[in-house]
């Protein structure tokens, strides 16, 4: 139990990718204009985390440390085809809006971070929880920041109007520019948070 | 010699195991033409009961004059008398191409416009509103006229008003004989 708790409160708060750890930024710069780009991104990335995690610590006897990279990409590369096929067939419109970044999952930092630091070392059920949890943390942040991007710059949430956007709407925050404010400043309050916590924990655990 | 017969062997296996499961899957999740013309006649007409008729045969089609501009496609007459254009549209920025569905009324006049496919850094021809304001354009107005609708315009919405233009262009000399 300690265990899954270890690994659920890392991959959700203490080594979150992308708030924690800065990885994967280029798709949560680009695809975070929009909420439903956020946890479509997000979930394609999880699934994808969550199999190759498990094939590569199924694999990690059989792999010689020589060849381990390029046998990481081959597997982390059928994982991602795989979410492409199956976007394409049954979520044309999710399909063509995560447009090339989907492909380009095969080189998410997050992805062959995991599959080297974490899966090749460690058994398959542990190796999936992190897959999980890590994705589910991407997935939270990217799901969040396109809903803050969403509503500012276009006054709606998951494509759900919330008032008249022609009255109120910051443009701003749906551009490039925008995107790094708002990644930055997400940094900065989830680090604030977080750091607190731990100082918390940490004083918990001295007394 | 022996040290590198195990590296290549679990790399031939990873190779056929991986190769092997996509070749299974991309034939099972395979999307035909007739499931993607049927999308794109869905997002146009949502809520309407508009079917593919028929397929217009382009072989007495003279399209040449405009192979500058872009090629097309594929050609349907639809149930409700308007055709549908699959057609590509070239000058792209970096000379990429926007490939996208047209649908034209009897009267010759744009209906909607749905993207299909793009090639080469043609990412800003997805500018929000983009393919809404071909909506109503007609065939009798000229490529310019038809470019300088879209505020803004870029290389890459250049690419996508010649794929307009060349499928208006398309129906008027079917309709025309």
């Amino acid at each position: 139990m300690g265990k899954l708790k270890k690994i659920a409160s890392d991959g959700l708060i203490f080594s979150n990718p992308t708030l924690r750890l800065v990885l994967g930024t280029c798709p949560t710069l680009a695809l975070t204009t929009a909420a439903s780009n956020g946890i479509g991104m997000g979930l394609a990335v999880t699934f994808v985390l969550i199999c190759s995690n498990v094939l590569i610590s199924l694999l990690k006897n059989v792999i010689p440390n020589t060849v381990r990279i390029p046998a990481f990409i081959l597997i982390i590369a059928t994982f991602v085809t795989v979410v492409k096929l199956v976007m394409d067939k049954f979520l044309p419109d999710l399909y063509s809006s995560l447009g090339v970044y989907l492909p380009l999952i095969v080189v998410n930092c997050i992805i062959l971070g995991r599959a080297e630091s974490f899966a090749f070392k460690n058994p398959v059920f542990d190796s999936a929880l992190d897959g999980l949890f890590m994705g589910l943390g991407f997935t939270g942040a990217m799901t969040l920041m396109g809903a803050v991007r969403e509503i500012l710059s276009n006054g709606s949430i998951f494509d759900i109007s919330i008032w008249n956007a022609n009255s109120f709407s910051i443009g701003f925050f749906g551009s490039s520019a925008g995107a790094f404010l708002t990644y930055g400043l997400f940094i900065a309050i989830f680090n604030y948070v977080v750091n607190k916590i731990q100082k918390k924990l940490a004083k918990k655990e001295a007394k | 010699m022996k040290q590198y017969v195990k590296p290549i062997t679990v790399m031939l296996s990873i190779i056929l195991l991986c190769g092997g499961l996509l070749a299974i899957l991309s034939d099972l999740l395979f999307v035909t033409q007739e499931e993607r013309i049927n999308r794109a006649i869905n997002k146009i007409y949502s809520g309407e009961d508009v079917k593919l008729e028929q397929t217009i045969d382009l072989s007495t089609v003279d399209m040449t004059e405009f192979n500058d501009l872009g090629v097309i496609k594929a050609c349907y007459k639809l149930s409700n008398d308007d055709y549908l254009v699959l057609s590509t549209g070239k000058k792209g920025y970096s000379n990429g191409t926007v490939t996208t569905y047209v649908a034209i009324d009897i009267n010759l006049k744009v209906r909607n416009v749905v993207e299909d496919s793009y090639t080469g850094q043609t990412l800003m021809a997805k500018l929000s509103g983009l393919y809404q304001s071909f909506i109503g354009k007609s065939a009798t107005q000229s490529q310019e006229d038809i470019s300088e609708i879209v505020t803004g315009a870029t290389k890459s919405a250049n690419a996508a008003s010649n794929s307009v233009y060349v499928a208006l262009q398309l129906v008027s000399l079917v309709i025309g004989g």
